[in-house]
């Protein structure tokens, strides 16, 4: 029934701790991403998000490897295989297939160079050779932005702008998919709201996907067709938005939203709180990975190979008492 | 001196007895070059005895430096700041010392205020360490024996949620989560009972399970210590979560002030409102409806009318020529605006 972009399958991420040993920071995840989808991946630091992302851009660099899996990115005539891609396709495929926006604009603008330059160093590593001019000032329009930015550099540009123009830069090579890591993270809120605004837009207008990573699931909300959660490496339940916020399963994803507080909470309400920490990635987990801190643990939880429930349309979780815990809840 | 302060009726500093810290007309001056910004242009605040005051604003809004200015970390240039009815701004040595004990500071990046070298234990003791005749008048016990000391750390950093205590004396920093070392912060600032804690967005840095847990430590701690907070946070859901007292500042103003139920519910300035309209639920946006574009540009010096004529949707000449001043609209709600919401 859905037209996929990428496919993910049992992808391993490992980084190295120097001393031989690897930290799993992926650990066989499965996914897939639907074309003209926008998907936000919601986890806390550590959880392995970025590192997915980095994953699929192919930026995961020695000694840290990319251990085990497959990614494979849709096209509209072939099917790429990611992982396999050499110096030239790897060239091809980012930015042109899929690009990035990070969290801070305002690193990976070239601080002596003037806007314009930026684009045009984009356009020629990416091997783009119709009208600069008019492709500059077309994204720049798109992303919100007067054609005056063209001669500015980026100090005298705001936060907000500059990641508007890191939005114009990334859209610049028609990507399909744009992956963005924490695009608002940094902002003030009414900004964060504008460019917030702007994304879901484009997604529209452009017919882009858009994997949104972040560790906040109010953002996460407002601009998402399908949440994940992400844990200790995997994602432990997806769905649609409002099935993941309304009607969470998975025990940490509950938890996750007992603990965010909004102009709608009420004042000195307890908020649900996490004990412990996540799991040693660096050694071999078994079963499920929240087990430790679970309130609803049982001993099953231990030898649970991980396989996903379905708990409604769309709606997956890896939980054993997923259904159960459900049925008793709601 | 005291007496040549005018008490204004619309002042939200009404001056009774139980102010415990008061702010009049505060100004703070950063120069650069030629430029004079002006960080906290005539600021006019007080909390209470026991009230916790959240300072919420963007960034560049001046709400940082009025923390600094409260614990005098930073000098201010005019005005007053009262602290249990007196002026602290000018103090200097013993006298400094001794306001430093009833205020203290709990900074945004647990990472960076904790010494590395320092276990916990040293970190927790520093404050003791260095008022050592306070503490014993204050507690009515001898400060000399070292066990008896780690006992009391460990006692405290049981009640921030370290618990055993006695397992985290001697770790150092390195060992700890953000979470952890937002406690020991905490514990850091707690143990010669100050009046006041200011809290320079504590929880931002950190995750949303462990920021939950950090606010519902500040919550009961408040409540079983009994201290007035200063929470500055730009996130106007935590800061309306932890204080009954809201006050919002925009380039160096405070433009309005009063309960935090009646401003996040009822906003009155235009700058407020369109704050509120721009945070996010869990669910989505708060609103779909266009906002006014925010511009604060670049301004050198005082600015003459209001800080937020040139975004506003209902500027008008007034605006432009002279500065609103804060005033009551209703029993616990100030602001300063000539063309207040809902008026």
């Amino acid at each position: 029934m859905s037209d996929n972009i990428l496919l993910i399958r049992n992808l391993e991420t490992d980084y190295s701790l120097g001393n031989g040993g690897y930290v799993k920071a992926i650990r066989s995840l499965s996914l897939d991403v639907r074309r003209g989808e926008s998907l936000a991946l919601v986890g806390e630091s550590g959880s392995g998000k970025s590192t997915l992302a980095l994953s699929i851009m192919r930026l995961i660099e020695k000694p840290n490897k990319i251990a085990e899996g497959e990614i494979i990115f849709l096209d509209k005539d072939r099917d790429i295989s990611v992982l396999k891609l050499g110096e030239i396709g790897l060239r091809l495929f980012r930015w042109k297939k899929v690009a990035m926006i990070f969290q801070s604009a305002m690193n990976i603008l070239n601080p002596v160079m003037r806007v314009e330059n930026q684009f045009i160093d984009t356009f020629e590593a990416h091997n783009i050779q119709d009208d600069y001019n008019q492709r500059i000032n077309k994204y720049l329009t798109i992303a919100g932005l007067g054609k005056k930015v063209r001669r500015l550099y980026p100090h005298e540009l705001s936060g907000g702008m500059k990641q508007r123009v890191s939005i114009a830069l990334a859209l610049s090579c028609e990507p399909e998919l744009l992956i963005a890591d924490e695009p608002t993270t940094a902002l003030d809120v009414v900004v964060q709201r504008e460019i917030l605004f702007e994304l879901r837009q484009l997604k529209n207008s452009l017919n882009l996907s858009i994997i949104f990573i972040t560790h906040d699931l109010s953002v996460a909300s407002a601009v998402a067709d399908r949440i994940g959660i992400f844990y200790a490496g995997r994602i432990v339940e997806i769905g649609k938005k409002n099935d993941v916020i309304n009607r969470p399963a998975h025990p940490y994803a509950k938890l996750l939203l007992g603990s965010i507080v909004t102009l709608s909470t009420p004042r000195g309400k307890e908020l649900s709180s996490l004990e412990g920490t996540p799991p040693d990635l660096s050694k071999e987990i078994k079963g499920c990975s929240f087990y430790e801190r679970c309130p609803s643990h049982v001993k099953q939880c231990l030898t649970y190979d991980l396989q996903p429930l379905k708990v409604g349309e769309d709606h997956y979780v890896e939980c054993l008492r997923a259904q159960e815990l459900l049925d008793s809840e709601y | 001196m005291e007496s040549q302060i005018s008490i204004n009726e619309n002042n939200p500093t009404d001056g009774t007895q139980n102010d415990l810290i008061r702010f009049v007309d505060v100004t703070k001056i950063f120069k650069s070059g030629h430029v004079r910004n002006y960080a906290l242009d005539k600021v006019n605040l007080s909390i209470k005895e026991g009230e916790s005051l959240s300072i919420v604003g963007e960034s560049g809004s001046g709400k940082s430096t009025l923390g600094l200015v409260a614990v005098n970390l930073l000098r201010i240039n005019s005005g007053k700041i009262l602290f249990q009815g007196k002026d602290i701004s000018r103090l200097r040595g013993a006298s400094l010392r001794s306001f430093r004990r009833n205020t203290q500071m709990v900074f945004q990046d647990p990472y960076s205020s904790l010494n590395p070298y320092n276990t916990i234990y040293q970190s927790v003791i520093a404050p003791v360490n260095a008022n050592r005749q306070y503490y014993e008048n204050l507690t009515g016990e001898k400060a000399d024996s070292r066990s008896h000391l780690r006992d009391r750390v460990a006692e405290m950093l049981d009640l921030v949620g370290l618990t055993p205590g006695q397992n985290f004396l001697d770790l150092y920093p390195k060992k700890l989560s953000g979470g952890q070392r937002q406690r020991v912060a905490l514990a850091r600032s707690l143990i010669l009972r100050p009046r006041l804690i200011v809290a320079d967005e504590p929880t931002s840095m950190l995750d949303v399970s462990i920021s939950a847990q950090v606010l519902n430590l500040l919550t009961k701690l408040k409540k079983d210590f009994k201290f007035s907070v200063m929470y500055i946070s730009h996130e106007l859901g935590t800061s309306k979560y932890i204080s009954d007292k809201m006050a919002v500042m925009n380039l160096g103003r405070v433009v309005e002030y009063g309960s935090s139920d009646e401003i996040t519910e009822n906003p009155m300035h235009p700058y407020t409102d369109i704050l509120i309209k721009s945070m996010l639920e869990v669910g989505g946006f708060r609103t779909e409806e266009p906002l006014a574009k925010i511009d604060f540009g670049q301004y050198n010096g005082g600015i003459v009318g209001c800080t937020f004529a040139h975004s506003c949707p209902f500027v008008t000449d007034q605006c432009l020529k002279e500065r609103p001043q804060l005033e009551r609209k209703e029993n616990d709600h100030w602001v300063a605006c000539f063309h207040p919401l809902g008026r």
